[in-house]
């Protein structure tokens, strides 16, 4: 049978590709490697800041596996991080995560220096934010390395449960909760963690829920979140707002609200847009205006911030 | 104008012209094409290819971003097979958000190609495996190689016929017809009984 193939009307390269993640892939062993760098033009919301260049991602993630047989995987995972030595911080550590694990169809066990399940939460959708936090758990903490976690993901609901242990490091205990589902397009997520600082008397409890629908122009989503620590609440909530505005373009408005007992609540809104290059949609440019109605002590209001930056990833 | 130059016009008019036949294929998101057919040719979501009619066959991916840190994540390279003339299609894959989820997919293969009235058209996939390093990848050798494996999304390479097992054979006949011999001489001593009756009754049924 003779095939005839007419010209394909997009861009053409010669011999040889490049496959984006997996570096080697032999007899059940997989090497992937992933990068992510971020850097940024950037003058902080807030008093008297000045603009710098900011490095917000400047990560190298490193996964390997072996498939065991009978669905049973191993799994190492390395991320490497030089955000703050490019900022000139010379003692700061470059490990950003280290753990190994075991994966069994839908549940992986894995421990070490890692995330907690409740760094799963939150629709917050800014590059940054200056005067409040991403939400509650940000607030309190996300990441440790005495840590053990467990992922299941079921056909329609994911779980993520961990718990950092109160070791001699004095980062204190954390247990994390987090599960998230989908009800007829509509995401929501809840997430729990009781923390104990080390040596801390009293526990501190934080909960959150956030739900976010996408009606296809736009993806609307909110989260509220609480801590309640000896009787001192903190809550936050964020609304935000994702359009895709062309199949390169992404514009997202959004705002948080941050309270403290016996304090003023803090409101931070930001707007931002995002450009991915058509033809290597891991290359984007950014650009965010910041606003917030933080305070100083004689009363004036926080200056606007803004950024641009780009972010390269592979 | 004269009426040979009018009569010229309306017969050109007339004349029915040669339709160009070809399929558009538009690319959902995260797909992306390695190989057409036999070349290296590379293709990004939301872009468009122009193919002759007849028989497709390409080396596509879906790579996007998984989980809350949106690490880019690359499915296996497939090999999608299917027929298709003088139409409009359009391959996607299913929303991937995890890396369970990129886990089902590479196991499943479950591309979606459908026509302009969203009908599904049928088509065949598998997964063009290589072992070793994945950095650079030579689709189109990778793709030729697959083809002669008679693999159930390849395509009849030129050079190559199909018996009547589907067992795909050389038309280009070795000149050095004594090696042959010598290493189905070799390979066949070697073999134990099982597989000798195995190859004696292979003989005789491809000599019926």
């Amino acid at each position: 049978m003779k095939k005839l193939l007419l010209a394909v009307a997009v861009s053409t390269v010669a011999a040889g590709s490049v496959n984006a993640a997996t570096v080697y892939e032999k007899d059940g062993f997989t090497y992937k490697l992933n990068g992510d760098f971020q850097i940024q033009f950037r003058q902080a919301t807030g008093f008297d800041e000045r603009a710098e260049v900011e490095y917000d991602d400047m990560e190298l993630k490193n996964y390997v596996a072996y498939d065991l047989g009978n669905d049973l995987t191993a799994f190492g995972r390395l991320d490497v991080g030089y955000k703050k030595a490019a900022e000139g911080s010379q003692d700061a550590s470059n490990l950003e995560e280290a753990y190994v694990g075991l994966k069994y169809g839908v549940a992986s066990f894995s421990f070490g220096k890692q995330d907690f399940a409740g760094d799963e939460f939150g629709i917050e959708e800014a590059y940054e934010v200056e005067t409040i936090d991403e939400d509650r758990f940000d607030g309190v903490e996300t990441a440790g390395d005495d840590t053990i976690r467990v992922d299941i993901e079921l056909e329609n609901v994911y779980i993520a449960a961990s718990h950092e242990m109160d070791a001699a490091d004095q980062d204190g205990e954390y247990y994390d909760l987090f599960v998230a589902t989908e009800l007829a397009g509509l995401e929501l997520a809840a997430a729990y963690q009781q923390s104990r600082a080390a040596g801390a008397a009293e526990s501190a409890d934080t909960w959150g829920v956030s739900a976010s629908y996408d009606f296809g122009f736009m993806n609307l989503a909110a989260d509220y979140s609480s801590t309640d620590e000896d009787d001192f609440e903190t809550t936050q909530y964020n609304l935000a707002a994702v359009f895709a505005v062309a199949a390169t373009t992404d514009v997202a408005l959004g705002m948080g609200n941050k309270e403290e007992d016996d304090a003023d609540d803090i409101t931070e809104w930001y707007a931002n847009v995002t450009y991915k290059f058509p033809a290597a949609k891991n290359v984007s440019v950014f650009a965010e205006i910041a606003q917030s109605d933080l305070e100083d002590a004689s009363g004036d209001d926080a200056d606007m911030g803004f950024l641009a930056g780009m972010r390269v990833k592979f | 104008m004269t009426r040979l130059a009018w009569t010229t016009c309306l017969l050109a008019a007339l004349m029915p012209l040669p339709a160009l036949a070809e399929v558009q294929l538009t690319l959902g998101a995260c797909v992306n094409v390695q190989a057409v057919q036999d070349s290296e040719q590379t293709a990004g979501s939301g872009q468009s290819l122009t193919l002759a009619d007849g028989t497709q066959q390409l080396v596509v991916e879906c790579t996007t971003e998984i989980g809350r840190e949106e690490v880019l994540e690359t499915s296996d390279a497939f090999v999608v097979r299917f027929e298709a003339a003088d139409t409009a299609l359009a391959l996607s894959a299913p929303e991937i958000e995890s890396r369970n989820q990129m886990d089902a997919f590479n196991q499943q293969g479950n591309w979606q190609l459908t026509d302009r009235q969203g009908r599904e058209v049928a088509f065949t996939a598998d997964v063009l495996e290589k072992e070793g390093f994945q950095l650079v990848r030579d689709y189109a050798r990778e793709l030729a190689a697959y083809n002669r494996s008679g693999a159930k999304a390849a395509v009849a390479a030129p050079g190559l016929i199909t018996n009547q097992d589907g067992l795909l054979l050389d038309s280009h006949v070795d000149p050095d017809q004594e090696m042959v011999s010598r290493m189905l001489r070799y390979w066949y001593l070697k073999a134990d009984e099982q597989t000798r009756k195995e190859w004696d009754s292979w003989v005789d049924s491809s000599n019926q």
